[in-house]
């Protein structure tokens, strides 16, 4: 009976992940060197939000700036191949330098993000 | 646009070359921004000094990080006076949590205003900022005139897209008609793709026979 009475939660709690987990990866993380200005950082957004594979119905507008800890956060559509290269290009045509990309749920939590 | 800037440095060159260094050569339009391919800003700036108000419009283009142009005209008095074409080119080293350039700026004044000469000028400026300080510092030579300026201060982000900066100013001057100094605060405020700009500087020593009083500058701009 006890062990009925956890299942049932622990199976709920892992079909919330299971159901969340494919929006989340398709996020990802990305260090940009030098990027400490939100009016010089308007324009990196905006070049990353003009990348046709971006979910513009995630973060915002599909693109997230930190300045504080020089982190840019983007939205990939469903199904979308990561292009890295292309990414990285239109960052430094932004004027900064893009250091790595990796899958937010590798670094961080949806929670930690959108707060 | 490869032919384009490839056309527009050595015409630069050989104008500045041609004619007599008299002219403004420091200062951009907007030191922050765009540094993006393909950004543009205007901007409007009202300042009053020697008992003089002038509306000063304001261009810019950056073709690519390292290279930009800028263009200002000034309005006083019921006519237009000379204005300054501009090409600021910078290398920028991004580092950490930190970013940097140093600039290189060539610029002509066109006589715009009704006169016929043609000045040249050059600076050269460094600024550095981090999400908590910004400093510029700008040194040009023009005709007989030397001149430093120094804005040095705190910045303080709010994490949502603006900005505050709170800088202090210094500016020096020195040619044959004396010697001036001018100090005071300046603030800066930007939202997403707008600033705002105000600066008030006190005459501290000022020795120039073409300069009397204080200096304000109030300006609003976007950037695209």
């Amino acid at each position: 009976m006890r062990i009925k009475n956890l299942a049932i939660p622990v199976f709920l709690v892992l079909l919330s992940a299971l159901i969340s987990a494919p929006a989340w990866t398709k996020n990802y993380q990305i260090n940009v060197n030098g990027m400490v200005c939100e009016f010089c950082a308007f324009g990196l957004a905006k070049k990353l939000r003009k990348l046709d594979f971006i979910d513009i119905t995630q973060f915002e507008d599909g693109v997230k700036v930190d300045i504080e800890n020089q982190l840019v956060y983007i939205s990939f559509q469903e199904g979308q191949a990561v292009n890295q290269e292309t990414i990285f290009e239109a960052i430094k045509s932004g004027g900064y330098d893009p250091i790595k990309m990796t899958p937010m749920d590798e670094v961080a939590s949806p929670a930690e993000v959108t707060q | 646009m490869k032919q384009l800037i490839s056309l527009l440095i050595p015409c630069c060159a050989a104008i500045l070359s041609a004619i007599a260094s008299q002219a403004y050569a420091h200062q951009p339009v907007m030191d922050m921004a765009p540094r993006w391919n393909g950004g543009y800003g205007a901007q409007t700036r009202v300042t009053h000094a020697n008992d003089t108000t002038t509306t000063w419009f304001e261009g810019v283009y950056t073709f690519k990080p390292a290279l930009r142009m800028t263009l200002k005209v000034p309005y006083s008095g019921g006519k237009n006076g000379d204005a300054i074409l501009a090409m600021p080119i910078k290398r920028y080293k991004n580092a950490g949590a930190s970013t940097s350039n140093w600039g290189l700026t060539p610029s002509v004044r066109m006589p715009t205003g009704g006169g016929s000469d043609w000045d040249a000028g050059l600076s050269l400026s460094y600024s550095a900022e981090s999400k908590d300080y910004y400093q510029l510092y700008d040194v040009f030579r023009l005709g007989d005139t030397t001149g430093i300026d120094i804005n040095a201060g705190m910045s303080h982000a709010d994490g949502k897209g603006s900005s505050w900066f709170t800088l202090w100013d210094i500016t020096a001057r020195d040619s044959d008609s004396g010697q001036y100094l001018l100090s005071g605060p300046v603030l800066v405020y930007f939202k997403r793709n707008v600033i705002i700009r105000g600066e008030y500087k006190f005459s501290v020593h000022d020795n120039d026979t073409q300069w009397d009083g204080n200096y304000l500058s109030i300006g609003v701009g976007m950037v695209f």
